[in-house]
């Protein structure tokens, strides 16, 4: 007697531990029969009395489901997976409409061997919605400082060529008449030049906020890529004018992919390697490279490479390295969401001063070489 | 013999177009960074360097300290596409002058009038920023009020507080009809007023008509002032089809550029201690900075001892970008 008297106080000192906790702690049988719960739980599953929880089916008192929830771990039902005694929660997170009240809650079940091949399990059900919602509105907040960058990039990268537009209009209606033909056309260079430029940075953002099916056609790469190059450079004839290519390819690649976001690809990588070069003389050299399944394509110049506090982040949308206020921070995000689109990956590594990205696309067997 | 530009631009349309523009009159050599802008400095006689401040490499700034110290004789003006506010404090400290919005409204005479200003000893007069047909009535300055000539401006005499209070309402009534914004009347009211009461001082540099109360940190105006005979200062205004302005002309030319720098910087510049401009906690200076708030340029032409002259000019088509400074002393 004196034993179970022990037994029954060790009883109610393990409830009065439980019961204040203020999450609801359910202990379920593996026929989803509650066994035992916590004073939170009462309070949880409304105007029942903790008599009237026991024996019930949780998904009807806590939940009030006619069946299992669609969500449930199930990992009281038998099972022969032994990984189950691990102590780490399975965790589901849902969101539940409780009278008025809309909440966001976080519930953990772990496993309670019962028997031999027969588990129970604990589950436990807490509040998260004032967290979720914080969460959000960071989120959110970050979403608009970024929205910010991206603006403020944007506003001036194109006042730049803008004005440039402006100014050699303003000059050419003043004195077109008595120019020779020779300087009209070269203003009318610049004003194409520009007017590429503010194209760009339009379809930039265009590419970023919608991703469109990619129509593919059978293109040669390396001619793509000696496009993108001339691009450039006629885009940034001062910044490239020290810069020595080197193109390096055994064959002639064909293979099905979208020709103006493959030259937009490398495009940005070209520019991004200019404005790391900062009118410095280097070179930019380019492989192109097939192995059994794959097409790499290795992008490498000697500017000085990435630091590895931010190599991780180059990929990301408006991450920039640029001055203040200058550029979208969205290049490299454009480049890897092209890759992606063509069933491609992107790296990029940087050493010694160099900084190489590689691109690989995988072939299928329509790949022709004309020369081999 | 033509005198020689240099302009540092690192955009190729820009510097060409600027360029071009300058090229009939002037030698205009063209550099896209620092050390291309060194040699140019280094091996051409240049009279006047304008150089875009945020540059590869070494900044137009970096530039100006250079030409301070090893090129004294080169006049400096600076372009940004940036807002120019937040260079006033390097223009107080480094004594830059004139810095040029680059924006694709900026109307590419100015750069013109800028560079014949800064290189010739003639810097006043509102018709410089104007075609030729632009029509100045200065001859009737004593009649009542009248109204401008389109494209052309006229000049009235004030002498006193009366005239001024009378003139002004009419002046505002007439370019608020003309499409100018209601605070035009502030820009009146600050400019003559530095006109009248600020800008009269005996040749021992003493306000003629105001008392300094030091113990309070004030001035006070005189009340109902009437300006001596040779105190009086002069107003203009006028319209062109793209531009509202107002000039105010006075006889003295006590302002000095660097009080307009310090004026400026004071209540543009954030204080690091407490988060706001220093001129927050008063008023001095405040009229200038409200005066350049409101208007899209606010131009100022100084001759030490002879006459201030404040430029007010407003687009009407609302084509503006951020605010030049422009600040010329012969």
């Amino acid at each position: 007697m004196e034993n179970i008297e022990k037994v029954a106080e060790k009883a109610r000192e393990l409830e009065a531990i439980y019961d204040v906790v203020q999450d609801p702690l359910v202990l379920i049988d593996s026929d989803f029969n509650i066994q035992r719960a916590n004073l939170a739980t009462i309070l949880f599953a409304k105007n029942n009395k903790y008599d009237e929880l026991l024996d019930k089916k949780c998904y009807e008192v806590l939940y009030q489901r006619t069946d299992v929830c669609p969500y449930c771990p199930k990992i009281n039902v038998k099972s022969k997976d032994k990984n189950q005694t691990s102590s780490a929660p399975i965790t589901r997170e849902i969101f539940f409409r409780s009278e008025d009240k809309k909440q966001t809650l976080l519930l953990e079940f772990y496993p309670y061997p019962k028997q031999e091949d027969l588990f129970w399990m604990v589950e436990k059900i807490s509040d998260v919605t004032k967290q979720r919602d914080k969460e959000e509105e960071s989120f959110r907040m970050r979403n608009l400082a970024s929205l910010g960058i991206l603006i403020s990039g944007i506003a001036h990268e194109l006042n730049n060529p803008l004005t440039g537009i402006s100014l050699t209009l303003q000059n050419l209606k003043a004195n077109w008449q008595n120019q020779p033909p020779e300087q009209i056309e070269k203003r009318l260079d610049m004003i194409r030049n520009d007017i590429s430029r503010a194209a760009i940075i339009v379809s930039d953002i265009i590419s970023f906020a919608k991703t469109d099916k990619v129509k593919v056609t059978l293109g040669d790469i390396v001619e793509t890529i000696n496009r993108a190059k001339d691009t450039v450079i006629r885009l940034y004839p001062h910044l490239s004018k020290n810069i020595n290519w080197r193109i390096t390819c055994d064959h002639e690649y064909q293979f099905p992919f979208h020709p103006g976001k493959m030259e937009r690809l490398f495009m940005n990588l070209f520019r991004n390697s200019l404005q790391a070069f900062d009118y410095r003389p280097g070179e930019i050299a380019i492989e192109i490279r097939k192995t059994k399944n794959w097409l790499h394509i290795i992008v490498e110049d000697n500017a000085g490479g990435i630091p590895d506090a931010i190599i991780q982040k180059i990929f990301d949308p408006f991450f920039t390295s640029n001055k203040s206020g200058t550029g979208t921070g969205l290049g490299l995000s454009i480049c890897h969401s092209i890759v992606k689109e063509h069933d491609g990956n992107i790296s990029v590594k940087s050493v010694e001063q160099k900084t190489r990205f590689t691109i690989s696309f995988p072939l299928t067997n329509d790949i022709t070489e004309p020369n081999s | 013999m033509k005198q020689s530009i240099l302009i540092v631009e690192d955009i190729h349309s820009i510097r060409e177009a600027i360029m071009d523009l300058l090229s009939a009159k002037f030698n205009v050599f063209g550099a896209e960074h620092f050390e291309e802008a060194v040699w140019y400095l280094s091996n051409e006689k240049i009279n006047l360097t304008i150089t875009d401040i945020r540059l590869p490499g070494k900044s137009g700034i970096d530039l100006v300290k250079l030409i301070q110290k090893e090129f004294p004789t080169v006049q400096y003006a600076l372009m940004t596409a940036y807002n120019i506010n937040e260079y006033i404090k390097y223009a107080k400290d480094l004594q830059i002058w004139n810095i040029i919005p680059k924006y694709s409204f900026l109307d590419i005479h100015l750069i013109e009038v800028m560079v014949e200003k800064l290189l010739s000893n003639d810097i006043f007069g509102i018709e410089k920023y104007f075609a030729k047909d632009f029509k100045v009535l200065d001859q009737n300055i004593n009649s009542e009020f009248e109204e401008a000539p389109n494209n052309g401006i006229v000049y009235k005499q004030i002498k006193s507080d009366q005239d001024r209070s009378i003139l002004c309402g009419k002046i505002s009534k007439n370019l608020i009809q003309l499409g100018a914004p209601k605070a035009i009347q502030q820009v009146l009211e600050e400019l003559t007023s530095n006109a009248m009461i600020r800008a009269p001082r005996t040749n021992e540099g003493e306000y003629k008509y105001q008392f300094e109360i030091p113990s309070h940190d004030m001035v006070v105006p005189l009340d109902n002032i009437q300006l001596m005979p040779d105190d009086y200062f002069l107003i203009g205004y006028g319209s062109t089809d793209s531009t509202i302005f107002i000039v105010v002309r006075d006889q003295f030319g006590s302002l000095r550029k660097e009080e307009i720098l310090h004026r400026l910087d004071r209540h543009i510049s954030i204080d690091e201690t407490t988060g706001f401009p220093k001129g927050l906690e008063d008023s001095h200076g405040r009229g200038l900075y409200i005066c350049r708030e409101i208007s899209d340029q606010l131009i100022f032409n100084i001759k030490p001892g002879v006459c201030t002259e404040t430029i007010a000019m407003i687009n009407r088509e609302g084509r503006t970008g951020f605010k030049s400074l422009s600040i010329y002393e012969v």
